[in-house]
Parts: structure tokens; sequence; C-alpha cells
């Protein structure tokens, strides 16, 4: 039963998320499985990608109960398959197979094509393979058991993404639609053989008509190494999506036509754009990691998800020279007035506080008049999730 | 209503050109207009907060209170992240400095085993020299651990054409910061591929736009290990071109678009083309396809010798369901050659390797065999050219043969310049 979440009845004619979740584990084929091939191109089990899947599923579960989702949760399709270091999962939906996920994936098509509202969800972890460098093939369960195409076991992200697109027959097929591939990849010494070897199609893909989709890819790579993951077995491109989901990648929405106030949420530019250039370094360094980052598909404006409230904003006033921070006083304002003071001396320093995010106006001044040092007034625009202010006095 | 414009307050001529993207905002942060420094916004009396966001990550926001009057904020750095010369501003401003690794893969860039191999890199030499007619002329070097070179190349590699070029009258020394970057103005009105050679590491070869600056410089200690002791970039005569090209690296695909008037850069056929590509590249990634309007056809006919203008023609055509129409203007790429800019060789090949699995009953009219024929050219370079680098790069020693082999101390090289203002790492760099 892969259908863990249906609430399709519950919401009539109203648009809804439909989510196809894939965690691939265990390999029996691939080294250290069962009955693995004498060359299984070096790949073996992957301990966290299972869970990280059902992760992203609770995601979505505790996102659609606060309200955050754009549309609520109508379908979530998990495939997992777990490897032994995640049996708690053993029996959570089915067996990420590829004849699961084409059944899987051919639903969960049919009812994203009932509203251009719809909105479309896959998360995939687990093996990849790749033919380019955009390319992704997608490994499932039984890849490469004997008897079947190397290949076979396995499907392109391609097809997927080229059968969700409107076309005939689709033409009011969910227009906004977010991808996530959290793959290994390899690139075995059959590379240049891949071109020719077919995967498996999920989709008999027609040509599409006018592509006005917002079907952004989030796709993470490491090189022919096990997932990358922390100490809580989660691959740490689940842990970076799902932190900047919550906020870490939050943004402006715009406001809200009754209270006025901001709205808060994370687009897809957003998501980007802190991934690109800020949230997967910073794991990299936490976990020592080289994990990789690299977007794809088409990033039309769109939301992915909203905020309750502004996200908190890591700010850190750093003094030049040092010696000012003994002497200096700091406030940080809004329309309201201050919300934020400290008299000197700064210790530590440098200052670091957590504020929402928002427009502040920073004042640096000083308690007796030295010359040595300047006063200084600006605004800063704070943005998650780290905002670095050097001051420089002097 | 009253109307806000902008004036940029940056210490170049360069950057003070540009188009930037700027984020108008009400006190409480919401969003009121995305506009570029160029334009002049109309809007009703209030206070807002104008913030511009430039790629290297310095931030200016300033406060305007419209009243009465129109008004004009000057968009100026704080002192902290002003650059204290006029040349190196553009850099300064443009490039974050964050690394990326030379290309994708977790193994350490620099091989420590390369004194231990000292036969096998002779073949590869001659076969360089076999394959590189006119190259005669050349001084063969042997390249020294530690330094890096250059070289250059023209041809179409899809045609398997590649010649070097002689550097001496190609490439002019403008600014150097001895032991940390050098930088050179290219005398090419065609697009061309400058390598960079390093011992240990994969030789790279990136595409360039036609008159580019080439800066080469020694990276951070602490980055050398996964990207190799020097980088090199390269900036387009165009300077909103570069803003887009480095917003499009930091995952800025709004911003870029923001910025984006391709038409404008193409303007009476007298623009700049490969400008004109790179904002075209921008508005595809976000989708704009209205704001392309028919224009993409005159990028595709007027420059018959730019890559890019098929790439973003067929793009462009394969997102209104024109399959067949784009078919052609891909396959008119083996005959004009690697596109300069990666998104270019990435449509191609995803579009081309959709034609060519095709099932004969859902491809109306699209030649599935030229689509395959001209996917098999492309992707000896699609397989290793880098996703997150703007420009088309790819390693090998010899473009036309692209792998990740690493440059060996005892591999003659032809017509390379050594970089030796970077022999040793200046303050900056050691820090």
């Amino acid at each position: 039963m892969s259908l863990l979440h249906d609430r399709r009845g519950h919401h009539g004619a109203v648009a809804g998320v439909h989510a196809l979740i894939v965690g691939v584990g265990a390999y029996p084929h691939l080294r250290d499985g069962t009955s693995p091939v004498g060359d299984p191109w070096d790949m073996g089990q992957l301990t966290s990608t299972a869970s990280s899947a059902y992760k992203v599923y609770e995601w979505l579960l505790k996102a659609d109960s606060e309200g955050r989702l754009l549309a609520p949760l109508a379908t979530c399709r998990v495939l997992l398959s777990p490897s032994p270091a995640e049996a708690r999962l053993a029996g959570v939906g089915s067996a990420a197979s590829v004849q699961n996920l084409a059944k899987e994936a051919t639903a969960w098509r049919d009812d994203c094509k009932t509203s251009r509202d719809n909105v479309a969800f896959l998360y995939f972890a687990g093996h990849g393979v790749q033919r380019t460098t955009e390319d992704a093939v997608l490994c499932l369960e039984e890849f490469r058991e004997p008897g079947f195409g190397t290949l076979f076991h396995s499907v392109s992200l391609a097809n997927i993404v080229g059968g969700m697109a409107p076309a005939p027959g689709f033409e009011d097929i969910a227009r906004s639609q977010f991808y996530f591939v959290d793959a290994c990849r390899v690139r075995p010494d059959k590379f240049s053989e891949f071109e020719r070897m077919g995967t498996t199609d999920v989709f008999d893909v027609a040509l599409a008509a006018k592509d006005d989709r917002c079907s952004p890819i989030f796709y993470a790579a490491i090189s022919n190494q096990p997932a990358l993951a922390d100490a809580s077995s989660q691959t740490l491109f689940s842990r970076a999506i799902l932190d900047c989901l919550d906020g870490e990648a939050g943004d402006s929405l715009g406001e809200d036509s009754n209270t006025g106030l901001a709205q808060w949420g994370i687009t897809v530019n957003s998501l980007n754009e802190q991934l690109s250039s800020y949230k997967i370094d910073q794991l990299n360094r936490e976990f020592q990691a080289q994990q990789t980052y690299a977007p794809g598909g088409q990033f039309r404006p769109g939301t992915i998800c909203r905020l309750a409230a502004a996200p908190t904003v890591h700010f850190e006033v750093e003094m030049t020279p040092a010696a000012a921070s003994q002497s200096c006083r700091l406030v940080l304002s809004q329309t309201n007035g201050p919300v934020y003071q400290v008299s000197p001396p700064m210790n530590p320093h440098p200052h670091q506080v957590d504020l929402p995010a928002g427009i502040y106006h920073l004042e640096i001044t000083f308690d007796s008049a030295d010359p040595t040092y300047r006063q200084v007034k600006k605004f800063c625009d704070l943005k998650p999730v780290n905002f670095r202010q050097g001051v420089r006095v002097a | 209503m009253k109307e806000l414009s902008f004036k940029l307050g940056f210490r170049s001529d360069e950057m003070n050109s540009l188009d930037l993207p700027v984020e108008i905002r009400k006190p409480n942060s919401v969003l009121v207009k995305r506009a570029r420094s160029t334009e002049r916004v109309s809007l009703a009396p209030g206070p807002y907060f104008v913030t511009t966001r430039l790629p290297a990550g310095q931030t200016i926001t300033r406060e305007v209170l419209l009243g009465d009057a129109d008004e004009t904020v000057t968009l100026q750095p704080d002192p902290e992240d002003e650059w204290d010369r006029e040349w190196g501003e553009q850099r300064h401003f443009l490039d974050s400095g964050r690394p990326l690794a030379r290309f994708e893969s977790t193994e350490p860039i620099l091989s420590q085993d390369f004194e231990s191999d000292a036969t096998a890199p002779l073949e590869i030499a001659k076969a360089e020299a076999a394959e590189l007619p006119g190259s005669e002329p050349l001084t063969r070097l042997q390249p020294s651990p530690g330094r890096a070179y250059l070289r250059a190349f023209s041809g179409n590699l899809l045609q398997g054409e590649c010649q070097i070029l002689p550097p001496d009258n190609l490439l002019t020394m403008e600014q150097k910061d001895e032991g940390r970057i050098v930088y050179y103005r290219l005398a090419s009105q065609k697009p061309i591929i400058v390598q960079l050679l390093e011992v240990g590491a994969p030789v790279l070869n990136l595409v360039v736009p036609p008159m580019a600056r080439i800066a080469v410089s020694r990276r951070p200690l602490a980055d050398q290990a996964t990207a190799g002791v020097f980088k090199i970039e390269a900036f387009s005569q165009n300077s909103t071109a570069n803003l887009l090209l480095r917003y499009n690296r930091e995952g800025a695909y709004q911003r870029a678009g923001d910025a984006a008037t391709p038409e404008r850069m193409l303007a009476n056929k007298v623009g700049d083309p490969v400008a004109a590509a790179i904002g075209a590249y921008s508005l595809l990634r976000i989708g704009e396809l209205d704001r392309l309007h028919d224009w993409t056809a005159n990028l595709y006919d007027w420059f018959p010798w730019l890559p890019d203008g098929a790439a973003i023609r067929g793009e462009h055509l394969a997102r209104f369901g024109k399959h067949v129409d784009a078919l052609a203007a891909f396959a008119a790429l083996p005959t004009r050659g690697l596109p300069i800019v990666a998104d270019g060789v990435f449509y191609a090949v995803e579009r081309l390797r959709m034609y060519s699995r095709l099932k004969s009953g859902h491809s109306p009219g699209v030649d599935i065999e030229r689509a395959t024929e001209v996917l098999e050219g492309l992707n000896r370079y699609a397989a290793l050219v880098h996703r997150q680098r703007p420009l088309t790069s790819f390693p090998g020693l010899n473009p036309a043969s692209p792998d990740r082999s690493p440059l060996r101390p005892s591999q003659g090289v032809l017509g390379a310049l050594e970089q030796v203002w970077l022999d040793k790492p200046g303050a900056i760099a050691q820090a």
C-alpha cells in the first residue's frame, strides 16, 4: 500500500498537492546486498535514503497540518526499500521497485492532471547514474538484477519530467511541479555505453504543447560514495532541503490583504539561491563533506510553502578595528523603535543575535567624542539564515 | 504618484554602467516592485527601502521617503564593501570567490602520484601534436608543478576541428597583482577556447566570448585541495552579461531575469549578440517566454557564427511546442560549434535526447535520426561539462578529445603561456 495519505474525497474539486516519495536504501544486487552481482560498479547499500524519504513525507504531513502548503495535501504515495539499518521503516509504503514506481507514477500523474492549480511534488533518494552531467537515472531496488537490461531497473528523470508536461490529454496538468533528486552519482567504466542502454520508461512521452510549468529540479549529486548523512541518519541534501523549507530560505511573499502584515514563505527561487550560495556549503563545512547541488528545469516564479512568521536570521556584527568594540554602542531599530541594543563594551565580539528577518536600522555610536572612530548609520535588509555585518569605523 | 529613479555610485565605469536589479520594499519588508536601476518607477508617496544585492553577496539598502517630489536614490556601496581602486572592482562585486570544484568529483583535484608515471604522458603529447595541424611553429615546454599555463584554441569542436592559437598575439596582459591575479585582454572577434594547465590537475577548457577579459588567479590555500591552485575566469565585454552570468552561478535566477534586457542588447543588429544570448538564457531559466518575443529568431538568423543562437532558438521553440522547428535550430549546432554558455549545451542535449527516443506514433514530423546524429556529437562534451560554471567548460588536454586525465610534468605542451606573475603566492593569496 503506497498511498499513505489520501484526502481526495475531503477536498472535493479544490486543487491539491500530490506527492510521490521514493527512498531506496536496499539494493540486493549491489555490494553487500543479498545476491550481489560480480561487478557492482562499486555501488553498495545506502543507510539513510529511505529514512530521508520518510522525513520528507513527515514534513509534508506537518506542513499540511500547519496550513503552510499552497494547497491541501491531497495524496502522498510512498515507495520505500529500507536498508537493514532502517529496519523501523520495513513495511512502510510499497517496495521501491521499478514496477511499483511505474504504477504509482501513473496514478500520481492522473491525480495531477485534474487541475492546473494542482501541485506535483516528487522526492527521490537512492543511487543514481549519469549519462551526462544534466542527466539523472534513478536506480530502483532491483537495480543490476541479472537477466535484465543493465538499466532496466532504473528510470530517467527526464522521462518523468517530460511525461508530466502539458500535452494532448494532459492540458490541465499541474503547472507547479517540484522535483527533488537526492541521489548518489556513479560513473562506471561502462559510462560510454550508457547512451545506448535504455532505462525503463515510466511514461510514453508525447511532445509537449506550450510548456508554462514552474518545474524546477533540485538535484544533489555526490560522486560514487554512500549518501552522506548526519547523525540523525538523514542525507545532507534532505536536511538542507527541509531546513530551507522550514525557514532558512524564507522570503517576503507579499502583504496579507486583511491584516496588512508581511507574509513569508519559500519560493522556488529563494530555495535555489539559498542552496546555491549558502546552505550546501554550510553543511559541507559542518560535516567535512563534499555534497554538491545543481539546479535544473524551469524556475518560473512560484511558491513552495508559506511560513507562519518571519524566519529567524542569525545576525553577526564585527567591528573593524576590533578595539572599537570596547567603546561602541549598538542599536538595531525598526519603524516602531529599537528592538535590540548593546551598551559598551560589546562582549563577546563579534556580537551575535537572532532576529526576525526584516529591514533594520543599524546605528553604531561612541560614548566619548573619540575622533578615532566614525559613527555608522545604515539600513540592513536581514534575510535568512546568516547575515554578517562588518562595520569599519576607522 | 511620484517617480523614483536610481543612480549608481561605484568607482568604475564598468560597474556604473550596469543595469542592476533593485527591489523596492515597504518598511515591513513587503515587496512593492522589482525594477532595474536604469528605470524610473512610479510609486505612491510613502516610505520605501531600495535594495540591490550584488552577485558576490554585498547588499546596498537605502531608505527613501517619497513626498511631493520625485526622488533619486544613490546606490553606493557601504564603506565596508568598497573596493579601493577602479580596476578589479567588477570582480570584487561580481565574483563571490566561492570555490567550485574544478570538475564534479570528490576526488582531490591534485594528483600526488604523477612523479612515478613519467612514460605514459609522452604518447598523449604525440597524439596531441598529430591532431593539431598547424602547430609546428609553436614552442613546446615541459610544465612545472606549482605553475599555471594558458593556451588558446580555435575551431569547431563538434566537427573535430581544433587549432592552437599563438598566445603572444592573442593575449595582452592588462593588469596584474603579482602572486595573486593577472588580467588579459583577448584579441579575438570570435569565441575561442582558453585552456588552463596545472600539473597534477585535469586540464580545464573554457569557451570564452569574443574580446573577453581573462583573469588567472591563485586560489586561497583552503580551496586548493578541491579546486586546484589556480583559477580562471572570463569576463565578457558587456558588464551586464557578466552580471547575469554571476547571478546565475549563485542561483539568483530571479535577479538575473530581472536584469536581463536581451532585446536591447541586440538593438539594430549592432548590439552584442553574446550578451543578448546570455540575457536570453536568463529569461529561459525563469520561463519568461513572452519577454523573449520573437527576437530569438533574429539572434539565430543574424549571427550564424554564434552557436548559442541555435540553442536558444531551439529551446524557445520547444517551449512553445514547435518541435520540428526546434530540432531544425538545434541541428545547426554541428556547423556552429559548442555553445559559449553551458545552458545551451544542456538545453540541446535534453531536447535532442527526448526527440531521439520518441516512438513513431508520438513524433509528428520530428526527424528522429537527425536528432540522434546531432545528439551523438554533443554527448562527448555533455558528459563532462560543469553544471555550476556558467560558461561552457570541460576537461582535456586536447579540447577535441575531452577527458579527465591530470596534466603530468613530463607531458610536453605546445603553445603554452606560462603565468610567471603567479609563480609565488602573494600576500593575499597566502592569507
